[in-house]
């Protein structure tokens, strides 16, 4: 057992970093869905703040 | 109690001089049923005086929320005098508003503001003459300045005191004036002395709310069509643009008697709009414009910083030592594949087009920023005119061209239902930032050193545009006339940098951020679809002709066989799509296993997709079904939200992917078989029946236009 770990320790760190990274892309997709805003970016986008996407323009 | 109503256009200085003459009394809330901002407050030194501070516009009739809401106020609260806040440095344009508000019969008092930018100027206006010529009392504000807001109240309070209503003067021509007779004879008994005029003008403007409004019989209604008709004929215009060009005549007049400018030459703006937007020259000059600004970022200096991106950047320094130092530590052959080939694979080949992107993106944000954008929007309007949309109609698809999220949204500014719902379905077809990646891959690869290709596409977006324009406007769903379009043009000026570089990095971080998580997942998931699947030993990973994709893939493949990329590596690259439009090429990245050089000049790359292609034609159709298909789950949930409806959101997606197929079938199989490439078959009999049918579609007479 432990000399499988060993002989594939290189292939479960990169396994375990991929996961973490594949977890935070899921989370931040999520997140953002629910904050609201789209693709382009809300600071600068021409219609920022009549968007009703922009959390910005969402009542408190 | 006495209730003073602000009105004015946007930026007049109305809001300075609410909080001027209300200070800390002031409150906010909404109007019941629209979102527009309602302020009311008191007056400061006297508290029977409610001042009410109404929406910033530009004129009274009945297109946006703001216009609506402002003359209802009006016309059903009738408060007892207006406060009309002019701002001087801009009198023309504001005197349209004036001339409306003195047609209500309602006290008014203009209030000349911003009279210290007119004095530094050097401009003077002679407000005897203008009180004179308007028929109401004016006075001067600086409300910056606090100079003169109370002067203004003071006489707004005196003549609110005298309780008269006034009946408005005529300003147009006889011949006008005598048909607004005739249709105030018609109505006189229905409103009051004092409104006859505002009521006969809305009535000869065809204005479908006063025509609700008042129980006219048939009879009436058609005596009153007939005296405009007339007209319309004599005068060879629409009813309401002869009121607003009568109007024109009458400021124009007013504005040449009161008005003494200092300097009396052309700005600059105007100099060179008269180029810019000259009835010959605008069109033409756009399409180059267009056309230099995707020829620069695909064709030329976007493809040498995107080729040193994918080969250098990501082939050579980051796939290459990373899948050496994977081999070195004792990473597994199937891991080292999967962050190599799969994931770099899939987000190098869309982060290679980063550079493309920030070369297009500061092209269009210099467009906007220095306002030539508008003048689009305006030059627009006459052709969109032509087939029922208006140039408020391109405004969502100039936007569009960053993202076609926001130009969804913005479709919000058009008040006719009919035409936003159109220009939703439309604005998609314009080419947003996320497809540029793919027209670059199969322009680079398939039409090497054709240099109009990319601005082709966006021709392609703006034919489609037109071309459903004309088509929906001949159906019951769509017919009508178009909403006048009164847009104001900003001077140009010089876009400040930072301006400049906030706009296209807040673009460009978007782009980013989408690649690092759904191009990142959606990589990770094709990697391992198309790396594993059903074999003769079980579940495990194979080769990408047995994987699950091909699996997934050859199914739906045969529904683009007729367009001439049946295979299911390109099917699923154009259904992966749907998730953002770049993952197209992220998918074409991991498919072909070529890591991150899925660049145009990869010698690899065009022997997968001569492969994938077998003539140019059929690269051109996979391009034009991708670019006018369905948009991204974004767009799409955009779409939903705008239309409000599951219906519409079905036919907006149903509409544009049928006309997306119908384009790119007559592409591939017309062009097939004209080339040499296809024979005479019963592909080319569909292609030339679609083909037929959306030219019969064209051309047909519009039994629906008045």
């Amino acid at each position: 057992m432990l000399t499988w770990f060993a002989e594939n320790a290189a292939t479960l760190a990169i396994s375990a970093v991929l996961i973490v990274l594949a977890v935070f892309a899921i989370k931040k997709m999520i997140d953002s869905k629910k904050k609201g805003g789209c693709a382009g970016g809300c600071s600068h986008c021409v219609y920022g703040d009549q968007c009703s996407s922009n959390p910005d323009n969402k009542p408190q | 109690m006495i209730k003073v109503a602000l009105a004015g256009n946007p930026n007049s200085g109305k809001t300075t001089l609410f909080n001027d003459l209300t200070g800390s009394r002031q409150y906010v809330g909404n109007w019941p049923g629209v979102t527009v901002q309602k302020k009311e407050g008191t007056l400061r030194r006297k508290k029977d005086v409610i001042i009410t501070d109404l929406p910033g516009i530009y004129s009274l009739s009945p297109y946006t929320p703001e216009e609506v809401v402002t003359r209802n106020y009006l016309l059903k609260e009738q408060p007892s005098v207006i406060l009309d806040i002019i701002d001087s440095t801009n009198i023309e344009r504001n005197l349209y508003l004036t001339t409306q508000l003195i047609e209500t019969g309602i006290p008014a008092v203009g209030v000349l503001n911003m009279m210290d930018l007119l004095e530094k100027r050097g401009d003077t206006i002679d407000i005897k003459k203008l009180s004179q010529l308007l028929k109401c009392e004016i006075v001067e504000t600086s409300a910056l300045k606090s100079k003169g807001s109370f002067e203004a109240a003071d006489k707004a309070i005196e003549l609110a005191k005298k309780q008269k209503t006034t009946i408005p003067q005529k300003i147009f021509a006889d011949s006008l004036e005598a048909e607004l007779l005739k249709i105030q004879q018609i109505i006189g008994d229905m409103v009051g002395q004092h409104q006859l005029r505002w009521y006969s003008i809305k009535l000869f403007e065809r204005d479908k709310r006063i025509l609700g409004e008042l129980a006219l019989s048939d009879n009436q209604k058609k005596v009153i069509e007939g005296i405009i008709k007339n007209y319309e004929k004599k005068a060879g215009d629409d009813s309401e643009s002869i009121i607003i060009n009568e109007r024109y005549e009458f400021i124009g007049k007013v504005v040449k008697e009161c008005v003494v400018k200092k300097n009396v030459f052309e700005s600059t703006s105007d100099k060179i709009d008269k180029v810019l937007t000259d009835r010959w020259l605008a069109l033409p000059i756009f399409a180059l414009i267009i056309f230099v600004v995707y020829y620069v970022s695909v064709s030329s200096l976007g493809t040498i910083v995107t080729g040193w991106t994918n080969d250098v950047l990501f082939g050579k320094y980051i796939m290459g030592n990373l899948s050496v130092w994977f081999d070195s530590i004792g990473a597994t052959a199937w891991i080292n594949d999967l962050v190599v080939n799969g994931i770099i694979g899939g987000v190098g080949a869309v982060l290679g087009f980063v550079p493309q992107m920030f070369i297009l993106f500061l092209l269009l944000s210099i467009l906007e920023d220095c306002g030539y954008m508008s003048r689009i929007a305006f030059i627009m309007d006459k052709i969109f005119r032509k087939f029922g949309l208006s140039g408020k109609s391109f405004i969502p698809m100039l936007i569009s061209s960053g993202c076609g999220v926001p130009g969804i949204m913005a479709s919000k500014t058009i008040e006719n239902e009919k035409d936003r719902r159109m220009t939703i379905i439309t604005t998609t077809f314009i080419p947003c930032g996320a497809k540029l990646p793919v027209i670059a891959l199969i322009g680079g690869a398939m039409f090497p050193g054709v240099v109009w290709m990319a601005p082709a596409v966006y021709f392609i977006g703006i034919a489609a545009v037109v071309v459903s324009g004309i088509m929906l406007k001949k159906t019951r769903l769509f017919a009508g006339d178009p909403s006048p379009f009164v847009l104001e043009l900003p001077a140009y000026h010089v876009p400040s940098p930072r301006n400049l570089f906030m706009h296209v990095w807040e673009r460009e971080k978007a782009f980013i951020i989408k690649a690092g998580t759904v191009i990142f997942v959606a990589s990770g998931l094709i990697w391992f679809l198309s790396g594993f699947g059903f074999a003769d030993s079980g579940f495990g990973m194979v080769g990408a002709e047995s994987s699950l994709l091909a699996d997934i893939g050859n199914i739906i493949a045969p529904i683009f066989a007729p367009l001439g990329f049946g295979n299911w590596k390109a099917a699923v690259a154009t259904v992966s799509g749907l998730l953002a439009k770049e993952n197209i090429v992220a998918t074409f990245g991991v498919l072909f296993g070529l890591g991150s050089d899925v660049a145009e000049d990869n010698s690899g790359l065009l022997q997968e997709l001569q492969s994938m292609f077998s003539f140019g034609g059929a690269a051109m159709a996979f391009l034009v079904f991708n670019m006018l298909c369905a948009p991204c789950f974004a767009a799409i949930g955009a779409i939903k939200r705008e239309m409000a409806s599951a219906k519409w959101t079905a036919f907006a997606i149903g509409y544009q992917t049928i006309l997306a197929y119908a384009a790119a079938l007559v592409v591939y199989q017309l062009s097939g078989w004209l080339g040499g490439h296809l024979s005479f078959g019963i592909g080319t009999v569909a292609a030339i029946t679609v083909l037929v049918i959306m030219l019969y579609m064209l051309f047909r007479s519009n039994k629906y236009k008045v």
